[in-house]
């Protein structure tokens, strides 16, 4: 993520929320909020309870700061698992499922794509030239793991392929997305 | 353990994605510890990912954000901004004037008690004062009147002397015969004993008549007795305390016969 001057060093902007200084909070709600509810919303597929997750993982985020550890991965990852995370186990809870029955994901993921107006600081342009490269199964994988909280065992069984192969793919998906980067 | 072959077995992918086992995650991160090369391709395999979720950007309702700075519990300001307001012009001023005030009050209070314990004192000795000019302006009226009875010619000035029991007993009669009135000055008589008291009589036609009892505890110089517009001497004897009809002449003190 590219990030604006107020914090150049991540330690520093962790050291600020662990003292629970406000502007370090408006910080990382201007620099993450959009991505992760895009991946909340990705996953639970509804913005009413995408903003409702989020506000939440924001809490979680505020309150449990203190249990990032820096070694173990970057904040963003740490925020990315927690929200993704929360919101896995959202759409396995029985309020979601009784909420959404009646929905059609293919229509939502239409609507979607129509609504994403959000200025990135990513190379979209590039990523998304990536990810129309990656072939669809592989694009599969990733959502199935990444998005809906499927074990590489249950990916496994669901698309009928072996285990080995799964993982395999999914390395290969991610290696493939890794080459934009550098 | 090869490293590379550790990598390439697809575990940094698995973590990455959160698919690890507890047991998996912690021995991958503590070989990371260990080897840069196995932490740079975890860190890479995270930031793919991070950059793959960044790519489905969309922006949360503003209700969000509002909400979260009504509910979250930010650290107050600092303290620097705090001691800054402390010393303000105004704040500085009231404390002054609110020390000075404090100051005031009990330089004020304090002078206040000492005044009213003066003013005590000053009502106790005027009060003093007041009863002794009392006391003295009795004695005053009582020496003024003793003085006119020395000092006017018409009195008669009788020694009565002792017996020759009470050799040293000595007192004075004052007697005016034209006013009548009688005064008594004791020179030196023995202190009655305890039930006992003077009585003075004036002889006339050569009997006595009771002229009144010596007061027990008297100071005055010139004691005023009954009067009297005829006598030939007067006596004092030692009587029961309160007087007796008749003289008890054992009990004679002194006596002394009016001269001319």
């Amino acid at each position: 993520m590219v990030k604006n001057n107020t914090y150049q060093q991540e330690h520093l902007l962790v050291q600020d929320l662990i003292q629970k200084k406000k502007e370090a909070f408006d910080y990382l709600y201007n620099n993450y909020s959009n991505a992760l509810f895009g991946v909340i919303n990705r996953i639970v597929m509804s913005d009413e309870i995408a903003n409702d997750v989020l506000q939440e993982c924001f809490v979680k985020i505020w309150n449990g700061i203190g249990a990032y550890q820096p070694e173990k991965g970057s904040l963003f990852t740490w925020m990315l698992n927690l929200c993704r995370n929360r919101a896995i186990d959202e759409i396995r809870s029985k309020a979601y499922k009784n909420e959404t029955q009646n929905q059609n994901i293919e229509d939502y993921v239409i609507k979607l794509d129509e609504n994403n107006f959000v200025e990135s600081s990513i190379d979209h342009i590039g990523l998304k030239k990536v990810v129309a490269t990656l072939k669809p199964a592989y694009k599969e994988l990733i959502d199935k793991v990444y998005f809906e909280g499927f074990t590489q065992e249950e990916t496994a069984k669901e698309l009928g392929i072996p285990l080995g192969t799964v993982k395999t793919r999914l390395r290969s998906a991610i290696q493939q997305l890794r080459a934009v980067i550098k | 353990m090869n490293i590379e072959e550790y990598i390439a077995s697809g575990i940094v992918e698995t973590y990455a994605l959160g698919l690890c086992s507890p047991q998996e995650a912690a021995e991958l991160e503590k070989l990371c510890a260990q080897h840069p090369s196995l932490k740079a391709a975890v860190i890479d395999a995270q930031q793919a990912l991070e950059n793959y979720a960044a790519l489905h950007e969309r922006k949360p309702a503003a209700s969000v954000k509002a909400n979260l700075d009504a509910m979250l519990d930010f650290a107050e300001p600092p303290i620097e901004s705090k001691k800054i307001r402390l010393f303000n012009p105004y704040t500085v001023a009231a404390a002054i004037l609110l020390m000075s005030s404090v100051a005031l009050n009990v330089l004020l209070y304090v002078r206040l008690q000492h005044s009213n314990s003066e003013l005590l004192a000053a009502l106790s000795r005027n009060q003093q004062m007041a009863d002794n000019l009392k006391g003295n302006q009795v004695k005053l009226s009582d020496l003024n009147t003793q003085l006119s009875v020395l000092t006017n010619p018409e009195y008669n000035k009788i020694l009565l002397k002792g017996t020759p029991q009470t050799p040293s007993s000595l007192v004075s009669v004052f007697w005016n015969k034209n006013s009548t009135e009688v005064f008594v000055s004791v020179n030196n008589l023995p202190k009655p004993a305890v039930g006992k008291q003077y009585q003075l009589w004036a002889i006339v036609g050569g009997k006595p008549q009771d002229a009144g009892l010596l007061p027990l505890d008297e100071v005055a110089a010139l004691i005023q007795m009954k009067s009297f517009g005829e006598a030939d001497a007067f006596a004092i004897t030692l009587e029961d305390a309160g007087g007796a009809e008749s003289p008890t002449l054992s009990q004679l003190c002194v006596i002394g016969n009016v001269s001319g």
